[in-house]
C-alpha cells in the first residue's frame, strides 16, 4: 500500500484498503476509495492543477464541493466529459484526467504570457478591441486561448442515462443534520419521502467537523438516521445525486450519479411532492487581497474538510485569514491534528473575537487583514498588516480563507421565492416563498448549528402538520461546543493599490479592478457587471464569489448590499450532462418515425426515404442503379405524365366528422360553400385561421346526411384537429360534431396518370369507374382487388387518378396487387419528390412553399373560393380587413427563369433589377419539367399578376438570373387531362 | 413544468397540454365595427396576476378547458362563478 507524505496514517472516511490508480495529465498516481480526484491530488502533493481562464495564471484546488471555482479537469476515455470541478469526480479505477485550459501542462504554459499583459486585458477587452472589422474573425483563437475542456467528440457507449419519475410528501434537499432530521420526522409520521445529497455519504458538515454528537462521533448519530430512513420503503434516499432545478408545481430536477445498478451511468429524476424542504446549507465566501488566487490559498472550509473527511493535510505551515468565528472550528482541528499555523489573521476587532480562541495556543492578528500572498507556483508567505498599516511576513505553505457564509439560496430562488439582506449574517436569506417550499438550517441563515436543528425540527413538525401527518416529538441531539457565528463583512482588504491583481471570480479570472471599471464605465446594476465582467458566469456560477461582487458594488456606491440585489439564480444549480436530462430519449427514439405499411417495401426497393412534414418517412424518389437523382425524378414523372404512377399517400392527413351540425361546422372552417355538396361528392377547401391567413387546405367528402370525409395536408393534420377542437369546444360548445382522428385508419394508395383507369379494370372492382359514373372529385365505396375500399377521384398530379384507400392491414396486400397489375403498363412508385414536381408543373399549391402563413386566398388568384355568402367563416373578417387597405399584395406567379438548366434553391429573392436591395419576392419551388423540358418555377411577387409577362431578376447569392413572369399553371390549365 | 388540473382526468403534467393562451370573449358577429373585431383579434390580455387561460389536453381525453392562472406565482385557483 502506498502512502504519501500529505495523507494522515489514520481518520478520515477514506477505505485505505481499497488503493485505486488513476491518471492525471499523464502520470500514474494512487488515492483510495471515497477520495475525490482533488483529495487524492493534494494527498499526492499536487497543487498546480490548471490554469486560469484568461491570464493563464497557475491555479490548484480552492474548494472541496460545487463551489469549486478552478480545479477544472477534462475527464478521458470510458469517463470522458468536459468541464467537471476535481472537488466533484469520485475517485474510481481507470479514472484518466487532465487539466484544462493550459498546454503543453499546467507546470509550463506557453500561454502564461498573457498574465504579465493583463494590464492589457481589463473588463470588456475583447468587446472593445475586437469589433472592427467582424468579432467573427478573433473568435476562434480566442476561444482556443480562453476555452475550457472540449466536449467529448462522440456518444460514450458506457454513459447510459435513464429517467425516472417520482412523487410524494416531502422532498429534503441535502442530507446534512438539519436535512436527516427532517427526513426523519417526516419518515417517521407516515409521510412519503425523497431524500437528496450531493455528497456520497450522508452527513454533510458533520462528515467534515470532529463534532461530538450525543457523547459519540457525530457520524454515528448520522449512521443510526440513515440506517432509519432505509428501512423504511417510503424514503428514497439518492446519495451523489445533485437536485439541479426548481421547477414549477414543486418539481425537482435530480441528477443521480453512479446509481448502484450498472447498467446505469447517470439517472435523472423528476421528482414532485406536496412539500419541499431545502436543507442546502451555507457556501463560504472567499476574501479579496492581492494574488488571492494562488496555489495553497483554500478556502478553510475546504481545508477543513479534506483533513477530517479525507485524511490529507494540503500544507504544512498553515496561515488562516478570517473576518468571522466559523474559521475557527479549523484553527482548533488543526491544533489537534498536530499541524503548525502561523497565525490566525482575524480582521474583526479584538473585541469582537469571543469564546472561538478559547483554548488555541496559536499567534492570534486580530484587526489585521492579509494584503498579498507570495509564491509563484505555491503560496509560500503572506504579508500581513494591522489597522496602522505595519507590515509583518508570515512563512506559510497554505492559507485558509473564510469571508463568511452565503446560505445555499440558489433552489429557493429557482422557486420563484425572494431573497433578503440580512445585515448580521452579511449576505442574503430566503425570504417570500413562492411554493410550497420551507428553508432550514444554514441555508435559513442560521448558521448556529445547535439553534438549526431546534428550529428545523418545529419546521419540519408544522410542515408535516399542514399536511395532515402526526409528528411524535424527536429528541434533539446534544451537541459538542458550538460558538455563536459572528461576521464582520470585509468584502476587501484595505489598502490594494490599482493592477494588484484581487480576484473576486477566480474562475473567470474578473477581478476587482474590472468591477470598478465597469461602475466606472456605467454598468451600475448587478445583472449588467455580471455580463459586462463575466463575474459569476461559467461553470461555478460564481457560488463564492458573487456576494463579494455586490458588497464591493455596494461599498463603491455607498448602497447596501441589498439595494444592489442579487443577480437571477438559474438553473442548473452545477453542471448537468445533457444525456441526463434526455435519459432514453436519444437517437432515434427522440421523435420517433411515423411509418405506413408500405416502409419496408419502400426500402426494399432502394428509394431514398424523406421525413415528411409530422415525422413520417416518405420515400423522396427511387433511383435504379447508377441514376441520379434528377433522372429518377424525371423517369418517375414522365410514367404519371405518359403512362401510370402509384404513390402511398398514407400519411395525409383525415378526419371522420358527423353530426347533428357537422354540415354548420364544415361551412364554419372552410371559406367556400359545402351546403350544396351531394352526397357522394367532395369539394377543395381553404381553412384560415383567425388572423385570416391560410392554416390548411384540402378535399372533404360528404359521406351521408351530417357525415364528411376531410383530408388535410400531412404536416398540419395535428394543427387543424387542434383547430377544430377549439372551435368546436370553446365556440360552439353546444353544436353536436363529432370530430375523430382517421389518418392512421384509411392508408391509401393513388394511382395517377393517363392509364391509371386501365391499372383499376385490371386490378377489378365492382365500382363502375367511368368517367360519366364516377366523375371527378367523386367518392365511392366498394371492392378493389377483392378488398374493401373508398376511391376517392381527387387529383394533386393534373392526371387521372384514383385514390384507393383500405384498412391498414390490407394496405401491404393492395400495393402488391397495384404493383402486379400495373406492371404491364409500366407502372412506376413515384416518391414526394416527383410529386413535387408534378404539383408544381399545375401550379397547386403546398402548405410550406407558397404558403407560409403570410397568405390569403386572393394572395394566390383563388379569390372564387371565398364565399360572399359566408361572412361569418373563420378567419374571413380579417381578410376583408386587410385587404380593404388596399396595399399591394406578394402575389403567385410562375416563373420562367434563364438559368441554362439549373435549379434555383427555393427561398432566392426576387429583387428589383436584381440589385442587392429588398426583396420583392421570392422562388416558393423550382424544378425540372417533364412536360415543357424546361426549368419552371412558382414564386410570390409583389403585384405578381399585374406583371405576367414581365421580366423579373431573381438573385441566388452571387448570380442574378432573369425570369419571365407566367401564371402559375404550366401542364393543362383547363384542367382536361384530371377529369379525364 | 407545471401540473395542470384537466376537468375530467384531474390533475396532469404539463407536457399533456397545450397552451392555447388567455381566454377571449366570445367570438363577435360580423356585425361589429373593424376596430372592435382588431381589437377581439389582436389584444390579448396579460396581466401581472391571475389569467383565465385555455389548455388543451392534447395528451389525454382532447377536452379544451379554461384555468385561472397567476402568471408569476403559476397558482392555480377557482375559476370566478
Amino acid at each position: 500500500m502506498t502512502s504519501s507524505p500529505l495523507r494522515f496514517q489514520t481518520g478520515g472516511h477514506i477505505n485505505r484498503d481499497k488503493p485505486i490508480e488513476f491518471e492525471f495529465n499523464g502520470k500514474i498516481y494512487t488515492g483510495f476509495d471515497g477520495d475525490t480526484l482533488a483529495s487524492a491530488l493534494l494527498a499526492n502533493g499536487i497543487f498546480l492543477t490548471a490554469r486560469s481562464f484568461k491570464y493563464h495564471r497557475p491555479r490548484g484546488v480552492m474548494g472541496a464541493g460545487v463551489e469549486e471555482p478552478s480545479c477544472l479537469v477534462e475527464l478521458l476515455g470510458v469517463h470522458a466529459a468536459g468541464n467537471h470541478a476535481a472537488t466533484k469526480v469520485e475517485l474510481r479505477t481507470g479514472l484518466r484526467a487532465k487539466s484544462v485550459n493550459c498546454w503543453p501542462s499546467p507546470n509550463f504554459d506557453l500561454l502564461s504570457i498573457n498574465q504579465f499583459f493583463s494590464r492589457l486585458l481589463p473588463a470588456g477587452f475583447y468587446y472593445k478591441t475586437f469589433m472592427w472589422p467582424n468579432w467573427h474573425l478573433f473568435e476562434t483563437s480566442i476561444r482556443r486561448a480562453a476555452g475550457l475542456a472540449a466536449a467529448p467528440d462522440e456518444r460514450i457507449p458506457d454513459h447510459r442515462y435513464e429517467t425516472r419519475w417520482w412523487y410524494g410528501d416531502v422532498i429534503v434537499v441535502g442530507a446534512g443534520p438539519c436535512g436527516l432530521l427532517a427526513a426523519m420526522m417526516a419518515s417517521r409520521s407516515g409521510a412519503r419521502v425523497m431524500i437528496v445529497d450531493d455528497h456520497r455519504e450522508a452527513g454533510g458538515h458533520l462528515r467534515a467537523s470532529r463534532m461530538i454528537i450525543n457523547g459519540n462521533p457525530a457520524l454515528d448519530w448520522v449512521a443510526a438516521i440513515v440506517e432509519e430512513l432505509d428501512a423504511n420503503p417510503e424514503v428514497t434516499r439518492l446519495q451523489d445525486a445533485i437536485a439541479w432545478g426548481y421547477r414549477e408545481s414543486n418539481q425537482l430536477m435530480i441528477t443521480e450519479r453512479n446509481p448502484l445498478e450498472d447498467h446505469v451511468f447517470q439517472r435523472g429524476w423528476k421528482a414532485r411532492a406536496n412539500r419541499v424542504i431545502l436543507a442546502t446549507g451555507a457556501i463560504e465566501r472567499n476574501l479579496i487581497f492581492a494574488n488571492n488566487d494562488r496555489p495553497g490559498v483554500m478556502l478553510a472550509s475546504a481545508v477543513q474538510r479534506y483533513a477530517n473527511e479525507y485524511a490529507v493535510m494540503p500544507g504544512r505551515r498553515a496561515v488562516i485569514f478570517t473576518n468571522n468565528s466559523s474559521a475557527y472550528e479549523l484553527a482548533h482541528d488543526l491544533r489537534s491534528l498536530g499541524i503548525d499555523v502561523a497565525g490566525i489573521v482575524d480582521s474583526r476587532p479584538s473585541s469582537a473575537i469571543g469564546v472561538e480562541q478559547q483554548g488555541l495556543d496559536m499567534p492570534l492578528f486580530a484587526e489585521h487583514q492579509v494584503m498579498t500572498a507570495h509564491g509563484g507556483k505555491k503560496v509560500q508567505a503572506v504579508t500581513i498588516r494591522d489597522k496602522n498599516g505595519v507590515t509583518t511576513r508570515l512563512n506559510c505553505d497554505l492559507l485558509a480563507l473564510s469571508g463568511g457564509w452565503n446560505p445555499a439560496v440558489h433552489l429557493f430562488s429557482q422557486s420563484r421565492g425572494t431573497l433578503a439582506y440580512d445585515a448580521d449574517l452579511a449576505s442574503f436569506v430566503p425570504d417570500k416563498p413562492s411554493q410550497q417550499v420551507i428553508c432550514v438550517g444554514a441555508a435559513a441563515g442560521q448558521m448556529n448549528l445547535a439553534f438549526a436543528i431546534v428550529e428545523t425540527a418545529a419546521l419540519t413538525s408544522s410542515c408535516l402538520q399542514n399536511q395532515g401527518f402526526t409528528v411524535a416529538a424527536v429528541a434533539t441531539p446534544e451537541l459538542s461546543t458550538i460558538t455563536d457565528y459572528n461576521i464582520h463583512p470585509l468584502w476587501k482588504v484595505d489598502g490594494l493599490r490599482p493592477g494588484d491583481k484581487a480576484f473576486i471570480d477566480i474562475q473567470n479570472d474578473v477581478t476587482l479592478d474590472d468591477i470598478g471599471l465597469a461602475m466606472r464605465e456605467g454598468f451600475d446594476t448587478v445583472e449588467h457587471v455580471k455580463r459586462y465582467t463575466t463575474a459569476g458566469m461559467g461553470i461555478d456560477q460564481g457560488k463564492i464569489g458573487n456576494v463579494n461582487v455586490i458588497g464591493n458594488m455596494a461599498e463603491a456606491s455607498n448602497k447596501t448590499p441589498g439595494e444592489i440585489g442579487t443577480t437571477t439564480f438559474r438553473s442548473p444549480f452545477t453542471p448537468v450532462d445533457f444525456g441526463s436530462i434526455a435519459g432514453q430519449r436519444s437517437g432515434e427514439v427522440v421523435l420517433p418515425f411515423r411509418h405506413t405499411p408500405i416502409t419496408k417495401w419502400n426500402k426494399a426497393q432502394g428509394a431514398v426515404m424523406y421525413e415528411a412534414g409530422a415525422r413520417w418517412q416518405r420515400p423522396g424518389y427511387f433511383p435504379v442503379a447508377g441514376e441520379t437523382m434528377q433522372n429518377a425524378i424525371n423517369r418517375e414523372a414522365e410514367a404519371v405524365r405518359y403512362g401510370v404512377g402509384v404513390y402511398d399517400g398514407s400519411p395525409l392527413g383525415k378526419f371522420d366528422i358527423s353530426g347533428r351540425d357537422a354540415a354548420a361546422f364544415i361551412d364554419l372552417l372552410y371559406t367556400n360553400d359545402f351546403s350544396d355538396l351531394e352526397i357522394g361528392m367532395g369539394r377543395y377547401g381553404i381553412m384560415l385561421s383567425e388572423d385570416g391567413m391560410i392554416l390548411d387546405d384540402g378535399v372533404t367528402f360528404k359521406l351521408a346526411e351530417n357525415h364528411y370525409f376531410m383530408s388535410t395536408s400531412t404536416g398540419y393534420a395535428d394543427l387543424v384537429f387542434r383547430h377544430m377542437e377549439y372551435i368546436l369546444q370553446v365556440e360552439r360548445p353546444s353544436w353536436q360534431v363529432w370530430i375523430t382522428p382517421i389518418t392512421s385508419q384509411w392508408c391509401n394508395a393513388t394511382i395517377c396518370g393517363p392509364k391509371a383507369r386501365d391499372v383499376l379494370v385490371a386490378l377489378g372492382t365492382s365500382v363502375d369507374i367511368s368517367a360519366e359514373a364516377f366523375p371527378f372529385m367523386a367518392l365511392r365505396e366498394g371492392i378493389v382487388a377483392d378488398m374493401p375500399a373508398r376511391i376517392c377521384r381527387v387529383s394533386f398530379t393534373g392526371e387521372v387518378s384514383f385514390e384507393i384507400n383500405v384498412w391498414p392491414r390490407h394496405a401491404e396486400a393492395m400495393w402488391h396487387r397495384i404493383m402486379e397489375a400495373g406492371a404491364p403498363l409500366g407502372i412506376l412508385p413515384i416518391g414526394s419528390e416527383t410529386s413535387h414536381v408534378l404539383r408544381v408543373e399545375k401550379g397547386f399549391l403546398s402548405l410550406g412553399h407558397e404558403v407560409d402563413g403570410t397568405v390569403d386566398p386572393f394572395d394566390l388568384g383563388m379569390g372564387w373560393i371565398m364565399s360572399r355568402t359566408k361572412m361569418h367563416a373563420i378567419g374571413r373578417r380579417s381578410v376583408d380587413i386587410r385587404r380593404e387597405s388596399g396595399k399591394p399584395r406578394r402575389e403567385l406567379i410562375g416563373l420562367l427563369p434563364d438559368s441554362n438548366g439549373e435549379l434555383i434553391p427555393e427561398g432566392a429573392p426576387i429583387t428589383p433589377n436584381g440589385d442587392r436591395v429588398a426583396s420583392e419576392g421570392f422562388v416558393s419551388a423550382c424544378v425540372w419539367s417533364v412536360v415543357k423540358q424546361r426549368v419552371i418555377a412558382l414564386g410570390l411577387l409583389l403585384n405578381g399578376r399585374a406583371r405576367i409577362g414581365q421580366t423579373v431578376f431573381i438573385r441566388d447569392r452571387e448570380k442574378t438570373i432573369k425570369a419571365i413572369v407566367t401564371k402559375p399553371c404550366f401542364h393543362d390549365p383547363q384542367g382536361h387531362r384530371l377529369r379525364g | 413544468m407545471l401540473t395542470l388540473p384537466c376537468p375530467f382526468c384531474g390533475e396532469r403534467d404539463e407536457t399533456e397540454f397545450v397552451n392555447g393562451g388567455p381566454t377571449k370573449p366570445p367570438r363577435p358577429d360580423i356585425t361589429v365595427t373593424n376596430s372592435e373585431w382588431i381589437d377581439w383579434l389582436t389584444v390579448p390580455i396579460n396581466p401581472i396576476g391571475y389569467v383565465e387561460e385555455k389548455w388543451w389536453h392534447a395528451k389525454g381525453c382532447g377536452a379544451w378547458f379554461t384555468i385561472k392562472r397567476h402568471t408569476v406565482t403559476h397558482d392555480i385557483a377557482k375559476l370566478d362563478g
